[in-house]
Order: structure tokens, then C-alpha cells, then sequence
């Protein structure tokens, strides 16, 4: 693996289109910011290895009977399914209204 | 158009129902750029076969109805990529797995809401989110 030493600010140039640039060191967190075309696929690494190991176990899944699994708690409403649904106010659903909020999470789901 | 399931046999399956994902799905790259969402009678699980590989299949089911305050934030660029223009063109599923437990046991169902497959329902071009920010799992339990 090549290795090269960066200062905050600095950047390392890969291929014609992508940049990773250190914004910032502060204690053991490096923050890189990216500049990529959107055909570049980025990810955290743990994140993208947890991704595609799941992928896998549900592609292995043996689920033969649909019927024998759990049932939702919410029936299904009627017209198309997998819409977003607002459920707690209007503006619930996915977000395609222009708004940056990125907390308006409920946080994990039951675990 | 014909498609070959191992699962299923072959199948005659109607054009719209056909799902592109551009790349595939993560780790799974070769055989999942084309994928049929199979309609089943009772919901509210759907079968997602392979186009490509008769082998692969998931089953994908409605987040909401298990999950109502789930929260999904559609990164720009996949706005742009997938060509959304607003709600009404987003379909959103998630990935389910069935583990096997001990036998006589049930299995351990979980669904995948850190990568749900977010589709264009007018161009059926779709992708798989990573969702960002969030402390959604790969594995969360459904309840039985």
C-alpha cells in the first residue's frame, strides 16, 4: 500500500477526478473530505464490510415460506406499499423537500 | 420477459416489474443490476430474484410496517442519480434475513434499515442507501 504523509490542508490527488483533502486532525480523528465524481461509490470500510456481509446472509436467507414470517404491527394501509409514510407529521417522509435535517430520527428501532 | 429462478422455476414476469440497480448491491455486484420484485397475494414480503444469477434472491418488505418512525435521508446526488422528483416517485424496501437457530427454534429474522433499496418507481432505476448519521442497523430484529 502506498503511504504518504499529508498536514491538515493538504491533499493527495487519485486518477483525473478524485481528491481527498485532510480537513482536519484533532486528537486520533483525521476528518478527509472527498471530492469525487458520483459514480464513485464511498463509504466508511466498517460500514461497507457490514453492508455486504449482510447482503449476503439475506441472499442466503432460507425463507421459503413468506407466511411463517413475523407479521408487521401495523396492517398494511391500503394503495402502494413502500412509499415513505409519514407517520409523525407531514413532513416525515423521505426527504425530498430541500431539508437538511439529519436528527429527525427517532433513533434505533427496537432491539 | 423470462427469468430463471431456482426457487421458482422459470417465470414470464412483466417488464415494470423489472428493477435496475446501477453498480448492484454491495458485495453482490454481479448479480444484482437486475432484480425482480415478485407481487405475492398477502404481504407484506416480497420476493426480489436475480435477473442475472437464478441462485439469488432476497426477501424485501415494507419498512414502515414494521418500523413507522423509520427515517430515511436520500443523499442529494442519489436524488440526482435516480432522477426523484418527489415523494411520490420513491419506493423504499429493506432487505430481510432469516438466520437458522437451533432447530425447533424460530430463526432470527432481521431486516436490514442501514442499507434499505431505495427505487424510481416511474424508471424502476434503484440503488442501495448507506445511511449516514444514523444508529439504524444492518440487523434489526423483527419481532415475532
Amino acid at each position: 500500500m502506498l503511504v504518504l504523509s499529508r498536514r491538515e490542508g493538504e491533499a493527495i490527488v487519485i486518477g483525473d477526478n478524485i481528491l481527498l483533502r485532510v480537513v482536519e486532525i484533532r486528537g486520533d480523528t483525521v476528518r478527509i473530505g472527498i471530492d469525487a465524481p458520483r459514480s464513485v461509490v464511498v463509504h466508511r470500510e466498517e460500514v461497507a464490510e457490514e453492508i455486504k456481509a449482510e447482503n449476503h446472509a439475506a441472499r442466503l436467507s432460507q425463507a421459503f415460506d413468506l407466511a411463517a414470517l413475523p407479521k408487521p404491527k401495523v396492517p398494511p394501509p391500503p394503495g402502494a406499499p413502500m412509499r415513505p409514510r409519514p407517520v409523525a407529521g407531514p413532513d416525515k417522509s423521505a426527504d425530498l423537500n430541500g431539508s437538511t435535517d439529519q436528527n429527525g430520527s427517532t433513533g434505533p428501532p427496537g432491539s | 420477459m423470462k427469468v430463471s429462478s431456482t426457487r421458482f422455476g422459470d417465470m414470464e414476469v412483466a417488464d415494470d416489474a423489472l428493477l435496475h440497480f446501477k453498480g448492484g448491491l454491495l458485495g453482490l455486484e454481479e448479480s444484482t443490476t437486475s432484480l425482480v420484485l415478485l407481487e405475492q397475494e398477502e404481504g407484506p414480503y416480497y420476493w426480489l430474484q436475480s435477473v442475472d444469477d437464478p441462485d439469488v434472491a432476497f426477501v424485501v418488505t415494507d419498512p414502515w410496517l414494521f418500523w413507522p418512525d423509520y427515517d430515511v435521508v436520500i443523499p442529494d446526488e442519489v436524488e440526482k442519480d435516480l432522477d426523484l422528483h418527489g415523494p411520490e416517485d420513491v419506493e423504499i424496501m429493506v432487505l430481510v434475513s432469516v438466520r437458522p437457530v437451533e432447530e425447533d427454534e424460530y430463526p432470527e429474522v432481521t431486516a436490514n434499515l442501514l442499507g434499505p433499496l431505495v427505487v424510481n418507481s416511474r424508471t424502476k432505476q434503484g440503488c442501495q442507501l448507506v445511511l449516514e448519521d444514523t444508529q439504524y442497523s444492518t440487523r434489526a430484529e423483527m419481532a415475532a
